[in-house]
């Protein structure tokens, strides 16, 4: 018995070598961790338990048969991350540079089978080569396998990729299914073809980082959420993503007690938000003033920052925020930003989280641009999207609620539970200035002072329509609040909805226009 | 779950783990301590410490916990050692060094404040950027010297481009 077990102990520890120390030594030089210290340092410590060590390739072909190594390229298995179960599978570049073979594959898709069972997220750390050509289609399939298991998760389990090394072809589908992704600056590339690839065919020259990095991502695609700085910051921003969301789609997002008291009142908010509508303000300051501890996790940061979206607590519950930026755009809708919100309302919605939002927008934005880059369809998402979600939703106009974009932020017609305004909310068809030009455009054509009737009939037309007593009267606001009272009047909706049940007719899926 | 404690601007680790009710096992640095802890009545807590008995009155207000413990006061600020963590990450650092302010959007300048050679100070409008008839209001990251300048009042501007330096 003690032989075998000595025997066993070596082998585990030829396993756990990966690619070797040479491999080893060079993935350090490039400024990368290995597989295995990149578990090490995201889940609990001595939490980790490893599945398929002794797994090989099969490949016969090219000289693989001599090359065996223990475990293949990846290291999968489970741990814990604040105490809560996830699995992980982390790619080895050291091994074969992280390419994906048949057995590889087979790895991802044991633990994937299992976190679906047991109802636990999958984090993927991604650093691979791409194919394992040696082995043809079979590793062709093995991908497939997984992007099929990323299809049937969502939605069920929480998904994250953190990209770690190269991702390129097919690879990059299986981040792309899944709910977050984390790019690492400067060592992660994400594309479908290279730039070799893109010289030959198009002549265009462009980088690796440029055409593909972190930065690219984050800013000009919506491929990536996150830009970290190197692998430690990448895997912080894992842990505190998970500290938001739950285990999977039948538990709900993890309470966490706090000591900052729910009726805290904010009266600096009566300075930060300019009644002059034409005066910006910045938006997350009035988040952080309003949610637990002043903690606010933002999702996207760079991409359409007309809209902001992220995680928070109210009262120690987890909430998703979606708010409209009155610096950027004047908080104006566009595609991008129908685009970005969207996304997280569904995640959201998935995921038993609470959607609050914050509405100042004077509409969608208007352009060639924008019309011809479907802003009619990307628009039609998040329409699509805020009347879904059955989740609690709950709204709060705090200055300029103009047009069809009243309607698509969870208006009280979209099965809002509750709807908040400030006493200096305009809600109306269209702005001051607008609405006047067109209802009086033939008073404005004769009037012999054409500047001064404007201003008049501007004034008047912001007297009548341009205030929350409209809406309220309709009762499509419930409640117009003092604004230092936004805490407890969220976190009393919040407790009121608490218990919140709605479904949708039963249906296969619905269409929603992608 | 671990923790940062800060008192008198000297911080301590503490890693608090639940050994069963009310009994915890404390690490604070390097030493452990067994804690056995009861409420004894509104916000006073009495402690067996290591076997030793103490009194002490716990009080919460604005971020910092006030224990009155044997006569002493002390002000302790309590953070989780992630959240920690993640400001720091978050805090990036004060500006530093040359700064040039780019257009995050196109707009029209409407109007500028400055001019170069001015001297600013952090948080200043240098100039207004208008979009979507929002006036965005410009501001200097950082207290200089205004060195160039790129733009003028009534000029239309794209993303991205040069506005002012600042150094």
């Amino acid at each position: 018995m003690k032989e075998k077990l000595e025997k066993l102990k070596e082998l585990e520890a030829q396993a756990e070598l990966g690619g070797g120390e040479k491999r080893i030594e060079k993935q350090h030089a490039q400024g990368k961790l290995t597989a295995r210290e990149r578990i090490k340092l995201l889940l609990d410590e001595g939490s980790f338990v490893e599945f398929d060590k002794f797994v090989t390739h099969r490949c016969q072909d090219f000289g693989m048969d001599k090359q065996k190594i223990l475990g293949d390229g990846v290291v999968t298995g489970y741990g814990t991350i604040d105490g809560r179960l996830v699995y992980i599978f982390s790619q080895d570049f050291t091994v074969f540079g992280g390419s994906l073979s048949g057995a590889f594959a087979k790895k991802i898709c044991k633990i994937m089978d299992l976190a679906m069972k047991t109802g636990a997220p999958v984090i993927g750390l991604n650093d691979s080569g791409g194919a394992r050509i040696q082995e043809g289609v079979e590793s062709l399939a093995g991908y497939a396998d997984i992007f099929l298991r990323n299809v049937m998760a969502s939605g069920v389990i929480p998904q994250i990729s953190v990209i770690m090394g190269p991702t390129a072809g097919g690879a990059v589908y299986s981040p792309a299914v899944t709910d977050f992704t984390i790019m690492v600056k400067n060592t992660s590339f994400m594309f479908i073809t290279g730039p070799d690839v893109i010289k030959a065919v198009t002549g265009e020259e462009i980088t690796k980082e440029e055409l593909g990095g972190a930065d690219a991502h984050t800013t000009k695609t919506q491929v990536a959420h996150f830009a970290a700085e190197n692998d430690e910051d990448a895997l912080m921003i894992v842990k505190e993503l998970l500290q938001f969301i739950p285990q999977n789609n039948m538990e709900d997002p993890p309470y966490q007690p706090t000591d900052d008291p729910a009726n805290r009142r904010e009266e600096s908010i009566y300075d930060l938000i300019p009644s002059d509508p034409n005066k910006p303000y910045n938006m997350k300051d009035l988040i952080k003033k309003v949610v637990d501890d002043g903690y606010f996790f933002e999702i996207q940061e760079n991409y359409a920052k007309n809209m902001i979206v992220g995680f928070a607590r109210l009262n120690g519950r987890p909430i998703g925020i979606v708010a409209n930026q009155p610096q950027f755009f004047a908080g104006a809708l566009d595609y991008k930003a129908a685009i970005k919100a969207s996304r997280f309302i569904r995640f959201c919605d998935a995921f038993n989280i609470p959607i609050i939002t914050l509405e100042d927008q004077p509409g969608y934005m208007p352009g060639v641009a924008q019309e011809h880059n479907g802003v009619i369809v990307h628009g039609a998402k998040l329409l699509f999207a805020y009347a879904e979600a059955t989740v609690p939703k709950i709204t709060l106009i705090t200055r300029k609620a103009y047009g069809g974009a009243y309607d698509v932020m969870a208006s009280k017609h979209f099965r809002a539970d509750v709807n908040y305004a400030y006493p200096i909310a305009e809600i109306a068809v269209m702005g001051p200035d607008g609405a006047v030009n067109i209802l009086f455009r033939r008073e404005l054509a004769e009037a012999e002072n054409p500047v001064e009737k404007k201003a008049e009939l501007v004034q008047m037309y912001r007297d009548k329509f341009a205030n929350p007593y409209v809406a309220a009267g309709l009762g499509y606001i419930d409640e117009v609040i003092d604004p230092a009272d936004t805490r407890l009047k969220l976190i009393q909706a919040l407790e009121l909805t608490k218990n919140k049940r709605e479904s949708n007719p039963p249906k296969k899926h619905g269409n929603i226009p992608l | 779950m671990a923790y940062v404690a800060n008192i008198d601007k000297v911080e301590y680790r503490v890693n608090v783990k639940e050994v069963e009710a009310n009994k915890f096992e404390v690490t604070i640095d390097d030493k452990s301590y067994l804690v056995d802890t009861q409420l004894t009545e509104t916000s006073v807590y009495s402690l067996i410490v290591n076997g030793k008995s103490y009194e002490t009155d716990v009080d919460y207000q604005d971020g910092v916990y006030n224990v009155l413990t044997e006569g002493d006061l002390f002000k302790i600020e309590v953070m989780d050692e992630l959240k920690k963590k993640m400001l720091e990450r978050r805090g990036g650092g004060a500006a530093e060094g040359k700064q040039i302010i780019k257009s995050e959007m196109p707009g029209a300048i409407i109007d500028v404040k400055v001019k170069v050679g001015d001297e600013v100070k952090e948080g200043d409008v240098l100039l207004i950027l208008e979009a979507m008839k929002m006036q965005n209001e410009i501001r200097a990251p950082k207290d200089g010297e205004v060195k160039e300048l790129f733009v003028k009042a009534g000029e239309n501007i794209d993303a991205d481009a040069k506005m002012v330096v600042i150094e």
